[in-house]
């Protein structure tokens, strides 16, 4: 009786150890990198940023679509803000319009070469609900501001391209249409993010979609990855707990290209049409209305954001693009 | 004549208990019919059960959740009138497609007829698509697969030969996945079985 006993134990933990490798961390160059890029971070203007995006909104007559007839949506100004804020920068943005749903969409990108042409893609929306969408999605505008000011001139070996979409809140119409136009891009690593600057240090101020245990207080940062992005992930949420500005981090690694029937809340941001596609894609987030009660309100304002959280999601994110653009 | 008329009276109410008839008792030999052979049918002692069940599962520790609705095939070796040994796997679709597969005994408890529940223990094994769960604490994705021990309780069990029915079978434990708990629940909603 012992013996086909042991000889199933030893099978099971053979296929343990086989089925676990070790994901190794990011190369010590890539690790540099990114501990440079992340040290450059200036939470001044990432404050800053947020501040004048809402404000800018604020101007902007808003209007009301075709897809939701409740909600009042804002994307004109936020797009000139980028293409006005790249150009501060140095940059000579890409501008692609589109039309949907009787409106005129603007999606805002800028290039940072390298020596290779697959592109690592730091994305984000900028189009929001009602004048205000301070942690929807300003946060992530600002960290894409503060990246391209930071990767600037850096020649990573891979290129970099920087990416505003507009239309997400109108059903990721900005990101399926820029995927269909550069279908041909070899894009090595996506990360998405949307709302990321709203922490609580609360227990108890964390939900979580039906059947998922995560941690009850909301002061950590998501990233969500389909299977190709399985290896990114645990590099990512390792570089998080390595850099001088550490935040807490949780992942979500979801099956195959992550359209699971379960997978309905992993996929309400601009990465879902690069997992689709087969793409390794993170998707960098605050859980939104899972912690952040003034998601899609107009009280999504920028005096509810903690900015000290804001600034170690950017070093992070800022510095995981730097990585991965030195990364084989 | 008095004396042997109460006599026959008596003869003929005792040869009318036992079924001849009161008339010719007094003359009849007093031989009583044989009794028929007794019917009672032997269980065999092992019998074979290829059985379908069809629920839910739900495995969730700090590691990984999988999760599902489905069905699969078990093989149910009944041993004498309360033993049984099983193993069953399922398939589940909802995080993705999981595989179970479960090893265990149970006790059948015979209590009126046809109604049969059982209580038993597995073991129960998951392979297969899973949402991982990572964190600062663990970064490093767990094993793909994990196990738990369960208890098994089946209430709205029924037997009518060969056939078996149970539904709402409900299997509740623990597991441990990479160092963390595991909460390990299924639910058959129906399994159907046919005893060879």
């Amino acid at each position: 009786v012992k013996r086909p006993f042991a000889a199933l134990l030893a099978g099971l933990l053979v296929v343990d150890a086989c089925t676990s490798a070790e994901v190794p961390d990011f190369a010590p160059p890539a690790t540099a990198r990114a501990a440079d890029a992340a040290g450059k971070i200036d939470g001044e203007n990432l404050r800053t940023h947020v501040a004048a995006i809402v404000d800018a909104r604020t101007k902007e007559q808003p209007v009301v679509s075709a897809y939701s007839i409740q909600k009042a949506h804002t994307h004109l100004n936020s797009a000139d803000y980028m293409i006005r804020e790249f150009r501060a920068l140095g940059y000579v943005p890409v501008v692609e319009k589109t039309s949907a749903n009787g409106m005129d969409l603007t999606t805002v990108y800028v290039d940072i070469p390298g020596t290779r042409p697959e592109l690592v893609l730091l994305t984000g929306h900028h189009d929001a609900w009602y004048q205000s969408g301070a942690d929807d999605n300003a946060t992530a505008l600002a960290v894409m501001l503060e990246g391209a000011r930071v990767l600037k001139d850096t020649k990573p070996t891979r290129s970099v391209r920087i990416i505003a979409f507009d239309g997400e809140e109108e059903g990721l119409i900005g990101a399926q249409r820029y995927l269909a136009e550069h279908a041909g891009d070899h894009v090595a690593m996506m990360l998405n993010m949307d709302c990321v600057g709203y922490a609580s240090h609360e227990k108890g101020s964390q939900d979580a979609p039906a059947g998922l245990a995560l941690r009850d207080t909301g002061d950590f940062l998501l990233a969500i990855a389909n299977e190709p992005a399985r290896n990114a992930a645990t590099q990512v949420v390792r570089l998080a707990s390595v850099l001088p500005s550490p935040v807490y981090m949780l992942g979500l690694i979801a099956p195959g290209d992550g359209y699971t029937a379960a997978s309905g809340s992993f996929l309400r941001s601009d990465h879902g049409p690069f997992w689709a596609a087969g793409i390794p894609a993170l998707f960098l987030t605050d859980t939104a209305d899972f912690r952040n009660h003034n998601y899609h309100t107009p009280e999504d304002t920028p005096e509810k954001l903690d900015y000290d959280f804001l600034a170690r999601v950017a070093a992070l994110t800022v510095g995981a693009v730097a990585a991965f653009a030195e990364s084989n | 004549v008095r004396v042997q008329t109460i006599a026959g009276l008596t003869s003929a109410v005792c040869f009318s208990a036992v079924g001849v008839p009161a008339g010719r008792a007094w003359a009849a030999p007093l031989t009583l019919p044989e009794s028929p052979p007794e019917v009672t049918k032997r269980e065999p002692f092992l019998t074979h059960e290829p059985y379908f069940t069809s629920g839910f599962g739900y495995y969730a520790s700090d590691r990984r959740v999988v999760a599902g609705l489905g069905g699969g095939p078990g093989y149910r070796l009944n041993v004498g009138r309360h033993f049984a040994a099983y193993a069953e796997g399922r398939w589940l679709v909802y995080t993705g497609s999981a595989f179970t597969g479960a090893v265990g005994g149970m006790y059948r408890l015979r209590i009126i007829e046809s109604w049969e529940p059982i209580v038993g223990v597995q073991v129960v094994g998951y392979a297969g698509n899973r949402i991982d769960v990572i964190s600062s604490a663990a970064p490093q994705p767990a094993p793909s697969t994990a196990w738990a021990a369960q208890v098994r309780l089946g209430l709205l069990r029924f037997v009518h030969e060969p056939f078996t029915v149970s539904a709402l079978c409900l299997d509740w434990g623990y597991g441990a996945d990479a160092g963390t708990r595991a909460t390990a629940i299924s639910l058959s909603l129906i399994d159907i079985g046919f005893r060879l």
